[in-house]
Parts: structure tokens; C-alpha cells; sequence
């Protein structure tokens, strides 16, 4: 005879988490991905979707976004991995809203401001990763040299760190309200590293153009400098 | 209103999944012990098992911050 399903202690045990889980990283199987007429439906939109396997049974993820992160996905995620999906981000678009008869033929349209999801999908070690890199930006007692030899890609993020750390020395009087806005900074960069958006890149001035013939040429490049 | 049509997903059943090469010894040998139980019994724990296994993954990868 079956045994009475145990429910209980194990539903719902770490709530907060549960919430983060469901809106912030959703990790899961990659079933199966494809562009299709949002929900299924012949009379929506095209859309793209993202199926997983989770620990809570199948999800469906919606977005046209969906398609353009696969594709440009770092790990490049295959049908059968391990992979989170995250909204990174919104942004602004106009959609097109089509009312229907019973029939389904549209009678009318007009146009709404919408927003669309951003969407990072990548192999779940990307985000280990990123979460490790998140809290050495975060971390204050970091050593930039040393943080900067053993992550170059993070060169960027301490660079920042620094010039924000300079603005504030100049700027701003009050010591604690330095503290504030350093943490600030330092939170909104952690978090979009943590989040997977793309690391930001040192960009080199570009050196003003001269007809002058005798224009000295530009300084060889230090050691410090990256390359492209 | 049309219905909903999905395109094919991966099939997993118990006999694909046993005949799967990159399937793991783990997973095959935890499917056959757990044909052996009741199916009630079995899947409820396997739900159990799928959820302690998500959080212990976002413990062993520190995912738990929040972004």
C-alpha cells in the first residue's frame, strides 16, 4: 500500500529563496528551444521560447530576446545542459496590440508602449563564475594590482572602482557620504557582473587626427595597457 | 481561439533515458531502483530529491546572492 506523499517540511522550507529562485535564476535541462507563435498559438505573435527542465517540473520561458542570447551565449548552451536563465534587463518597445473577433480575425490594432526582456542564458558554470567575480568587485579590501593580475578581464570594473573612487575623494565632503556612493558604485557593478550582462571593455581614446607632418607618433604602449 | 501546438520536445522515457549512452551509470541505476518502489512513493521523492539537489547546487556555485 502507498505510503501517505510527504508534503510538509520540505515545501516552501527557505520562502525568500524560493522568490529569488523564481525571479532571478531560473536553472533547469535545456529541453528545447525554437522560435514559434507566442504560446503556441497560430494567431499570436512570433516569439521565441526556451524550454527547461527545473527541480519544479517543465517552464516555458517567452521572449524574443530568447533567440538572440542563445546565439550569442558565451558557453554556447546545447540541447541537454545544465543552464540558468536570467532577465538581465528591459527595454523600451513599441508593440502592436491586435483585437480579435470571436473568429479570431483582427477587427483593430493600436500601438502600446511595452518593455521586453533582456535575457542571459548560459551553461549554470558561467554563473558561478560571474558570482565570483561579482564579489571581488565588491570586496573592499581587495588589492586592485593583485585583483587585476589574477583577473584581467575584470581590468575595467577596478578601473572604475578607481576613477569613482577618485571623483568621490574630490567631490564629495562628507565621509560618509563618500562610503555611500562608493558602495553604490561598487553594488551596480557587482550587479550587473553577477547579473551576466557583458563585461566592460577598456576603451582606448582614439588619437586626434593631424595633417601635421612633423606630429610626433604616439607613445609606445606600456605594459598596462590592453591590447585588442 | 486555435489551440496550442508545440513542437517536439525530447522524449524522456524510461526506456530512452536506459538506452541513453551519455546518460550516467548514477541516473540509470536510480531509475531501475526506483521502478522497483511504489510510483507514488517514488516520484514524490524524486521531486524531493530534484529540489534539495537545486539548492545544493546554488550552495555549491554560491548562486544565492541576489543580483
Amino acid at each position: 500500500m502507498a505510503q501517505q506523499p510527504r508534503n510538509g517540511p520540505y515545501s516552501e522550507r527557505r520562502p525568500d529563496l524560493a522568490r529569488r529562485r523564481g525571479e532571478e535564476l531560473l536553472i533547469g535541462r535545456l529541453i528545447s528551444h525554437g522560435r514559434a507563435n507566442y504560446q503556441f498559438r497560430s494567431d499570436e505573435d512570433a516569439s521565441y521560447y526556451v524550454k527547461l527542465l527545473t527541480s519544479r517540473g517543465p517552464r516555458t520561458l517567452w521572449g524574443k530576446d530568447l533567440e538572440r542570447a542563445l546565439t550569442e551565449a558565451e558557453t554556447q548552451p546545447r540541447t541537454g545542459d545544465l543552464v540558468g536563465a536570467r532577465r538581465a534587463a528591459r527595454e523600451a518597445v513599441t508593440v502592436t496590440v491586435k483585437e480579435r473577433d470571436v473568429e479570431g480575425r483582427v477587427v483593430s490594432q493600436r500601438e502600446r508602449h511595452a518593455h521586453r526582456s533582456l535575457w542571459v542564458v548560459e551553461k549554470v558554470g558561467f554563473f558561478a563564475e560571474r558570482a565570483r567575480l561579482a564579489r571581488r568587485v565588491r570586496d573592499e579590501q581587495v588589492d586592485v594590482r593583485e585583483a587585476v593580475r589574477a583577473h584581467p578581464e575584470l581590468r575595467s570594473a577596478f578601473l572604475s572602482v578607481r576613477a569613482a573612487e577618485e571623483f568621490a575623494a574630490r567631490k564629495i565632503q562628507n565621509p560618509g557620504d563618500r562610503a555611500r556612493f562608493m558602495e553604490l558604485i561598487k553594488g551596480a557593478m557587482a550587479g550587473s557582473i553577477q547579473n551576466g550582462e557583458p563585461l566592460p571593455t577598456v576603451r582606448l581614446k582614439t588619437p586626434a587626427k593631424t595633417s601635421s607632418p612633423t606630429a610626433k607618433p604616439p607613445p609606445e604602449k606600456s605594459q598596462d595597457e590592453p591590447t585588442r | 481561439m486555435n489551440r496550442p501546438v508545440e513542437g517536439e520536445d525530447e522524449v524522456l522515457d524510461i526506456g530512452t533515458v536506459l538506452a541513453d549512452p551519455s546518460a550516467s551509470h548514477w541516473l540509470k541505476q536510480s531509475i531501475e531502483s526506483a521502478l522497483q518502489r511504489d510510483p507514488v512513493d517514488a516520484l514524490n521523492d524524486a521531486l524531493v530529491l530534484a529540489a534539495v539537489l537545486d539548492g545544493h547546487l546554488r550552495d555549491a556555485l554560491d548562486l544565492n546572492d541576489s543580483a
